[in-house]
Order: C-alpha cells, then sequence, then structure tokens
C-alpha cells in the first residue's frame, strides 16, 4: 500500500478515530522482522504529524493549532488504550518511541506529560513502562525527560500528597520507570554550587526514600531489565539514580535545616480553600527532612551492595559523577573559611565528607563505580580534612 | 587534604566501631551506614564485622543478622571468637521456645547452620551437654547420620550412672534413626532401649514419656528391618494379641539364629511381666483347690488352671519365660542379655511365683526364717498340696495372728470346677485368707479318711465361711448322717451359726424319718449320754430342747463367721490335730 493510499484510507476517519487507525497503520509499517526502511519511518512520520497529533494538514503544511484541549485528552485516552492492551513488547516500545522519540514538539511533550501523570495515578503499568524506556531512550538528564519529570512531580507531589501508598507501590510494578525517574528528579535539585535554593519537596523526598530503601534493587532494574527496543535502535546508557542520590544525601547534610519551628509550619498550599480547618502535622509519623536523608543515605548504601549480593552487573556510579560533588563541597567549605570557622569543628561539613566516603568506600568495595577512579580518589583528597576519607583514600591507593 | 597526623593512637577500625556506636544512640539508619561502610572496609576484621551483626541483633533484624552472621561464620579463623555467640544460638535453639535467635538461625543457608551446630557440638566440654546438641544438629539435620551421636552416647562413661545419657539416647536420639550400619552396634541399642524402658517404667515417677512399650518395639523394628526378622514380631500393635503374638514366637524356637525370639521375646516378656505386676497389687499366688462336682470352667487352657486377678497377664509371662528357656542355648543367651539390665522385675516374687506355677515345691518353699504372711501363706499352700498337713495346720496358726486388718470380700473362684491342677491369686485380705484356710482344712478333714463325728462337725463349722462353695460335701455328710442314723458333736452349739446348715439339719431331724440322733447340745448342759435329742424318743422335752437349742443357734445367724472361724481354728487346735 502505497503512502498516498494509506493516507486516503485515514482521511475517510475523523478525529479522534483517525488517530487510532493511524496507531495500527503505524504498527503495520514500523514492525517487521526487520528494521524499517527511511521512506517507511518517513511515511509513519507523516501519519504521525497528520493524524495523531494533527501538526499539518493533508497538505503538509504546518498548522498553527493543532489539538484542542479535547482532543489531546481524547488522544491521551486512545493512547493509554493502545499501550495497555498492546501485548508485545517490543512492538509498544516501537510505537511509543516513533510518536514521542524525537520532540522538538512542546505541544507532544506537554501530551506526554499529561499520559504520564495519568499512568502515575492511575498506576498504568504499560504505560510507565514505555515511558521508562523513552526516558532512558532520551537520556534521563535530557531536557524532555527533566521536563517531563518536573510535571510528574508537579501533579503528584506539589498538589496531591495524599497519594503516597499508590505512588509507593509503583516501585514495584514499574521498577524501570520508578529509577530513570528518580535519575531525572536527582538532576532537577540540589545540582548546582546554589543547590541550597532547590531542595527537593518533603513529599517527594518521603517518597524516593521509600522506594529505595524497601527496593534494594531498584537502583539497577533498568540495568536489569534491558528494554525491548525496536530493530536495529541502539540502546542509550542506562544512568542509574544512585550518583545522583549519593549528591543529594551528602548535600543535604550541608543544607538541610532542621529546625522545628520551620517544620511545625504548614506546607505551603498553591490552592487556598475555604473551609480547610488548620491541620497540625502528626508527630507520630512525623520524620525530619535530615532524619529522612540519613535513610535514604543507607537506601543507597545497600542499594549498592544489592548488585554484588545478587550477583548482578554493577556498574552502577559513573567516576566524574562523584567527583562533580567536591566543587560544591569545596565552595561551602570556602564560605566556612571566610567566616573564619574551623572545617574540623563543622558538624554538617564533617557529616557530609563523612557521608561522601560511605557511598564512595561501599560503590568501590562492590564494583559500583566505572569510570576513572584514581581521579576519583585524587579529587576526594583535595576535600577538606576528614578521617573516613583519609582512611579510605588510603586503603585504595595501596591497592 | 592536610596530612594525616593527630590522634591516630586510635585504630581505625576502632574509631569506625566508635562512630558507629555514636550514631547508634540516637539514629540507628546512620549507624548502619557505619557498619556498612566498616564492613567493606574491613572484610576480614572480625571485630567490625561482629559488631556490626551486634547492631542488627540490637536492633531486631532478623535477616540482616543472620547474613552478618553468615559472613562471620565465612571465616574459619573467627570461629573460636564466635564461640560465645554459637553457644548462645544452641541454647535458644535448645529451649525450643521461639526467639530472634531461632529465627535468625532459621534464615542462616543450611551449611552454615551445619557448621554453627557441628562448631558448638565439639566445643562443648560437657558430655551430656554435647550429646544434647548433637540431638540438635540431628534433628535439623539427620542426613548426617546419627551413628557418631549413638557412640558416643553408648560410650559415655556416665552412662550407666547418668540415667540422663540413657534418657537422651533412647527418646531423644533413636526416633531420629533410620537405619544404622552396624547391625552390632544396633543390637547394643537395641538393650539400651530394653533397659532404659524397663528400668523407667519401674523407678520413673514422672512418667512423661508417652507410650515406652511401644517406643521400644520402633527400636526393635529398626533391628528387625535389618535383620529380616518376621514383621510381625517386631510390631507393637501385635503384641496387644498375647496369644496370638506367643504363637508367633514359639514358631521361632527350633531356628538357629536365635536373637530373633530372644530380642522379641524378651520384650514381650518385659511387657507382659510389668502388666502382670501392675495389676496383681496385693495378691500373692497360691495352689488352690478343686471340685470334681462343680462344672469345669471354660476360660481353662491346658492343664494348669490359674485365676484371680493378673492371672492371665502371669501366665503370660510365665509361658514366655518358658519359651525363652526352652533349651540350653537360648537360656544362656538370655542369661547374658538380661544381664545387661539394671531392673529386673522377675527377681521379686516373679521366680517364686513361677516355681510354684511349674510344681517346684522345693523351690517355692519360702526359706525358713521368712515369717512374713505372705511367707506363712505360701507355707500352707505347698504344705497342703506336699500332704504335710501337721505342718499346714500349725503354719495356718501362725498365719492367723498375721492378719491384715483388711477385711475383703469371698473369692468366687478359690474352687474351680474339675480335677486339674488351680492356682490362685489371692488377695491378702482377712476374709480371702480366712477363706483359703478352711477350704484348705476341710479337704485336709476329708483326707484323713476319718470318718469319726468329730470329723465331720469340724467340716461343717468350716464350711461356713464360704458356703456353699463346699454344698457338695456338706451333702455327702448328711448322707452320712442319714446312714449312721447318728450325729454327735459337741462343738455345735459353739460353732454352727449358719442358717442354711442349721435348717437342712432341722429339715433331716424333723422330716427324714423321724430315724436320725443328733446329739448336739454342749456338754455343760450335761445332756450327753442321758438324754438325746432325737426323733427316736417320743419324748416331747426332748423335742423341745432341740427346737430351743436351734432357735438359740439361729438367733445368733448375724454374728461374723470369720471370727468364728478364727476363733475356731484357733481354739480348738487340739481338737484339729487329734483328728490329723
Amino acid at each position: 500500500m502505497s503512502a498516498s493510499d494509506l493516507k486516503h484510507a485515514l482521511r475517510k476517519f475523523e478525529y479522534p478515530a483517525c488517530a487510532k487507525e493511524a496507531l495500527f497503520k503505524m504498527e503495520q509499517l514500523l514492525i517487521g522482522r526487520s528494521a524499517p526502511s527511511s521512506k517507511q519511518q518517513d511515511i509513519a512520520m507523516d501519519i504521525t504529524s497528520e493524524f495523531i497529533f494533527c501538526e499539518v494538514d493533508r497538505r503538509g503544511v504546518r498548522r498553527g493549532t493543532g489539538l484542542n484541549p479535547l482532543q489531546e485528552l481524547q488522544l491521551i485516552d486512545i493512547l493509554s488504550e493502545y499501550i495497555s492492551t498492546c501485548n508485545n513488547e517490543t512492538t509498544k516500545n516501537t510505537i511509543f518511541l516513533s510518536l514521542f522519540g524525537s520532540m522538538e514538539s512542546q505541544r507532544k511533550l506537554k501530551i506526554l506529560s499529561i499520559l504520564a501523570s495519568m499512568a502515575v495515578s492511575a498506576s498504568c503499568t504499560p504505560v510507565l513502562l514505555a515511558l521508562g524506556v523513552w526516558l532512558q531512550q532520551m537520556g534521563c538528564s535530557s531536557p524532555q525527560s527533566l521536563k517531563l519529570a518536573q510535571s510528574v512531580i508537579q501533579d503528584h507531589f506539589y498538589l496531591n500528597t495524599t497519594n503516597q501508598n499508590c505512588l509507593k507501590s509503583l516501585a514495584t510494578t514499574a521498577p524501570q520507570f520508578v529509577s530513570n525517574f528518580i535519575t531525572a528528579v536527582t538532576d532537577l535539585y540540589m545540582c548546582d554550587s546554589q543547590g541550597a535554593s532547590k531542595m527537593p519537596p518533603k513529599n517527594l523526598l518521603e517518597v524516593i526514600t521509600s522506594w529505595v530503601y524497601s527496593n534494594p534493587t531498584l537502583c539497577m532494574s533498568a540495568q536489569l531489565n534491558p528494554a525491548a527496543l525496536p530493530v536495529g535502535a541502539i540502546p542509550m546508557a542506562v544512568v542509574t539514580p544512585l550518583a545522583g542520590l549519593i549528591h543529594w544525601c551528602a548535600l543535604a547534610s550541608l543544607y538541610v535545616q532542621d529546625t522545628n519551628t520551620v517544620e511545625e509550619e504548614p506546607p505551603i498550599k498553591k490552592i487556598k480553600i475555604e473551609w480547610e480547618t488548620h491541620v497540625k502535622p502528626n508527630t507520630t509519623n512525623y520524620i525530619k527532612e535530615s532524619e529522612l536523608y540519613t535513610k535514604l543515605h543507607l537506601a543507597v548504601l545497600n542499594s549498592l551492595r544489592a548488585g554484588k549480593r545478587s550477583h548482578l552487573p554493577t556498574a552502577s556510579v559513573n567516576a566524574q559523577h562523584l567527583v562533580s560533588l567536591t566543587p560544591m563541597v569545596q565552595s561551602y567549605a570556602h564560605q566556612l573559611v571566610k567566616k573564619g570557622f574551623k572545617l574540623q569543628n563543622d558538624k554538617k561539613l564533617q557529616d557530609c565528607l563523612d557521608r561522601i566516603g560511605q557511598a564512595v568506600q561501599v560503590a568501590l568495595a562492590n564494583n559500583c563505580v566505572y569510570g576513572n577512579i584514581s581521579n576519583l580518589l585524587a579529587s576526594l583528597d583535595t576535600l577538606p580534612e576528614n578521617k573516613l576519607l583519609q582512611i579510605i583514600i588510603r586503603k585504595h591507593q595501596c591497592v | 587534604m592536610p596530612a594525616i597526623d593527630a590522634n591516630m593512637n586510635e585504630s581505625d577500625e576502632d574509631y569506625i566501631i566508635s562512630r558507629a556506636k555514636e550514631a547508634q544512640k540516637h539514629n540507628i539508619h546512620s549507624a548502619k551506614a557505619w557498619m556498612l561502610t566498616a564492613k567493606t572496609l574491613f572484610p576480614t576484621n572480625f571485630k567490625i564485622q561482629f559488631e556490626a551483626y551486634l547492631m542488627e541483633k540490637q536492633s531486631g533484624n532478623v535477616q540482616e543478622a543472620a547474613e552478618c552472621f553468615s559472613s562471620l561464620m565465612g571465616s574459619r579463623q573467627n570461629l573460636s571468637d564466635l564461640l560465645p555467640e554459637i553457644s548462645l544460638i544452641a541454647n535458644a535453639l535448645k529451649s525450643n521456645e521461639p526467639c530472634f535467635l531461632c529465627q535468625m538461625f532459621d534464615k542462616i543457608s543450611p551449611d552454615i547452620q551445619l557448621t554453627i551446630l557441628k562448631t558448638s557440638v565439639e566445643n562443648s566440654d560437657d558430655t551430656m551437654e554435647h550429646c544434647r546438641l548433637l540431638v540438635l544438629l540431628l534433628k535439623k539435620f539427620p542426613q548426617l547420620g546419627v551413628d557418631s551421636l549413638v557412640k558416643t552416647l553408648i560410650n559415655a562413661e556416665k552412662f550407666f550412672s547418668d540415667n540422663k545419657y540413657a534418657r537422651l539416647l533412647v527418646v531423644e536420639t533413636l526416633p531420629l534413626l533410620s537405619s544404622l550400619e552396624s547391625p552390632r552396634l544396633l543390637q547394643r541399642l537395641v538393650v539400651k532401649a530394653m533397659d532404659f524402658y524397663n528400668t523407667y517404667i519401674y523407678e520413673d515417677n514422672e512418667h512423661d514419656i508417652t507410650d515406652p512399650w511401644q517406643r521400644l518395639f520402633s527400636v526393635l523394628d529398626l533391628l528387625g528391618k535389618q535383620l529380616a526378622w518376621d514383621p510381625y514380631l517386631v510390631n507393637y500393635n501385635n503384641t496387644l494379641n498375647r496369644e496370638t503374638y506367643l504363637q508367633n514366637l514359639l514358631t521361632l524356637r527350633s531356628t538357629e539364629d536365635c536373637r530373633q525370639l530372644l530380642y522379641c521375646g524378651l520384650s514381650f516378656f518385659l511387657r507382659s511381666l510389668h502388666e502382670y505386676k501392675s495389676l496383681k497389687g496385693n495378691h500373692i499366688l497360691v495352689e488352690s483347690l478343686v471340685d470334681p462336682d462343680l462344672p469345669p470352667s471354660k476360660r481353662r487352657k491346658g492343664d494348669i488352671e490359674v485365676t484371680g486377678v493378673s492371672a492371665y497377664q502371669f501366665q503370660t509371662a510365665a509361658n514366655c519365660w518358658e519359651l525363652l528357656h526352652s533349651n540350653d542355648i537360648i537360656s544362656r543367651e538370655f542369661m547374658k542379655l538380661t544381664s545387661q539390665l539394671q531392673t529386673k522385675p522377675w527377681l521379686e516374687g516373679f521366680t517364686d511365683e513361677l516355681a510354684l506355677y511349674r510344681g517346684q515345691y522345693e523351690e517355692a518353699l519360702p526359706i525358713s526364717n521368712k515369717t512374713s504372711l505372705t511367707s506363712n501363706i505360701i507355707r500352707v499352700s505347698i504344705h497342703y498340696f506336699q500332704k504335710n498337713y501337721t505342718s499346714c495346720v500349725e503354719t495356718i496358726l501362725a498365719a492367723l495372728t498375721q492378719l491384715p486388718s483388711l477385711d475383703g470380700v469371698l473369692e468366687a473362684d478359690l474352687i474351680v470346677g474339675g480335677k486339674h491342677r488351680h492356682l490362685h491369686f489371692l488377695p491378702l485380705t482377712k476374709v480371702a485368707i480366712v477363706h483359703y484356710f478352711c477350704s484348705i482344712l476341710i479337704r485336709i478333714l476329708l483326707n484323713t479318711g476319718n470318718t469319726a463325728d468329730l470329723t465331720y462337725g469340724h467340716m461343717l463349722v468350716l464350711m461356713q465361711l464360704g458356703w456353699p462353695q463346699e454344698e457338695s460335701i456338706f451333702l455327702h455328710i448328711l448322707d452320712v448322717f442319714r446312714h449312721k442314723g447318728v450325729f454327735h458333736y459337741h462343738l455345735f452349739s459353739a460353732y454352727i451359726i449358719h442358717i442354711d446348715i442349721l435348717e437342712e439339719l432341722s429339715y433331716i431331724w424333723n422330716e427324714q424319718g423321724k430315724t436320725i440322733v443328733l446329739d448336739i447340745l454342749p456338754n455343760s448342759q450335761q445332756h450327753l449320754g442321758q438324754r438325746r435329742i432325737g426323733t427316736r424318743g417320743a419324748d416331747k422335752g426332748v423335742k423341745d430342747d432341740f427346737k430351743q437349742a436351734m432357735k438359740a443357734q439361729v438367733a445368733r445367724a448375724n454374728e461374723s463367721v470369720l471370727n468364728l472361724m478364727i476363733q475356731f481354728i484357733t481354739s480348738e487346735r487340739s481338737y484339729l490335730m487329734q483328728v490329723l
């Protein structure tokens, strides 16, 4: 069937029926024993633009408006239904990546973000798994991935804080998604020298801590379960959330202000509800943010061990990623020196260095670090004095 | 980073442990992070690994503690330092109560569990402790084979002095045994088990072991399987049917290898003996009496009838004993085997009763310095059957002074129908003993062949206690009276008070053709020789006298016949002897 015949057939349908039909046509074009030809891919892209996202009209001219909000919802409905009922992982991922894989369009990203949000709230595993593959193939730290992560955070960790149990279960139903999602999230907070200005919301921190603490292999799940990619596609390197979480925990020692007066303030609400009375935080279940980071830190250490214990591939932490911690710590130390404090006596700094030491040591001992390890040790040696770091450096330089 | 200078007197390990312990005070997660780091930094350092373990243990993390302990166990050089903890675990397991260490133990892989238990076994100084731990080990790892434990136990020096070993071996260990390579060892075990359970049932007051005999037979079963014995004989349930079981044992008499007969027979014998002994209580075996005029008993099997409590069990034990002594080889092996048993229940009473049962009177006769009531009763029994009547009566007289205070009741089966030999388990009660004596005295009087009125009169007196058991003799005596036409007994008014006898005598005096002279008024009334109460004399006064005398006797009908008998035998000793 030629391209024009295909399009002709699809033009008989109105939106959204044509989008639904288009998905099956794409399947015919893209799924086969061998990789689709570039011509087939072009046709698929044309169909996507015209019949699914309505970016161009029948003559291929760009349309200004695209989908209206109702059509967006109709499309999201069709997509989640299609993904949920597709019983072949490769087919599903092929279609999903071809729809959203090359994304310059902010409109598409918006649709994908809504789809992701809905999948999270509905615990729709097939969609979440497809999103996990998408995050990995786009690169978890790519602008698109960060945007998607931000959108999910906005929907589920700011606006809605009553869904923790539902969110916690995702770590077991869609671990690849959760793992890649955390990787993206770690890049959103505490990642520049002014880290203190951008801390993750407590709700997010709680859920991530729970995820990692309860599932020691979660952070490796994208490594453990290679994505079923389209024929001929190049798998992107998996970046585990571990390095990012090590950053968080180390820097949290420096940035988290745990004072009771601050903690007892109710969280700032974006929407003010008139009749809502002031609810005191439940003190029995109340965990300080600093304690959450301590727990998360232990969870990270356990995850680092999990690889070795279950004989899994363990190259999960990039040495360079850890090296990038040092300038942040050093700049904090400079501030202290400037104020005339002694570095050995600063508890926050020493806690931070202890955590860095612990994470590096456990990661090295479990063969989790890849990249230039001697460079990592050298960079640790430039950090302010800390007994644990000294022990670790001595130990690994001897080897 | 500045050069390392100060505070180096503390070792790296100690530094990290101290940080972990410090952190443990306020945040367990932080403490664990330190411990995790320490463990990877010093993977072979015992102190650190052990601290990590302790920390998990203190926080009650079963899985983590198990992992820590497993990794500690991974290195052999740690073992000596782990001994205290290993013994804590072993103790926890022994206690059989749910606890942290038991749960932890369950989470440890089997090979390390094995090492833990083996180490605890190897390092227990006390043999008892050692064996207990071995039992624990074998309960968890039966595939290890129980042989070594069994050997240790059986060779334990204290085995004989300390029953705890035997108990551990027999009760705890043997059930774990499914087979044993060495039949010799197994044979020793069977003997141990016999010895233990046999002693247990006689001496243990707690009785906390259920079905000791069944347990003994399950050990026999092991040996039986190995030596291809008849499965019937090693099955406990079959021993419940004593008769059939004994019949099955009997078929083994001629087999060359007498072990099967010996072990099964001895077990069965011990069991029957115990049943007999526990039933027997305060009964003693005596030669008893038969009456050819009574219908023969249906229960009798063989030439000898044994009646009374525990008779059946006694006969089973006795027959089994005979079987185990049926030839020289078996007797010798039996001696060898039983010499290994500490408790020999047959030595107390059973062998004497067995001698009596076999009619070996010389053996059964108590030695002369034994003057207990029991010995005297047995002497009475034997003297009577040896027709040594004077000694018999003298012994009866001696025994009458020793009667127990308990009255008891008449034994219905003291005399059975037939002409065979009859033995009876006589209860040691006043009535039963005196009844037995009276019955014997009647037979003695009968056997003298003396036809004097005095003899018949004594018999009438003596048969009152067991009445109507000797009715046939009574009827015989009445026939004699009718034939002779006269009965002269001056002790009549003193000792004959039984209403039936009085009635019978009145009846023949009144109705039987008025041909009988009954001279039964006491001497004191001076009627003897002058005024005969008879049917022949038409003297009405005489008739009235007789009626009066009878009335007087009937009035005494409620007196204790028992006491009357004792009084009679004791007081009329010279008359009795005179008859003899």
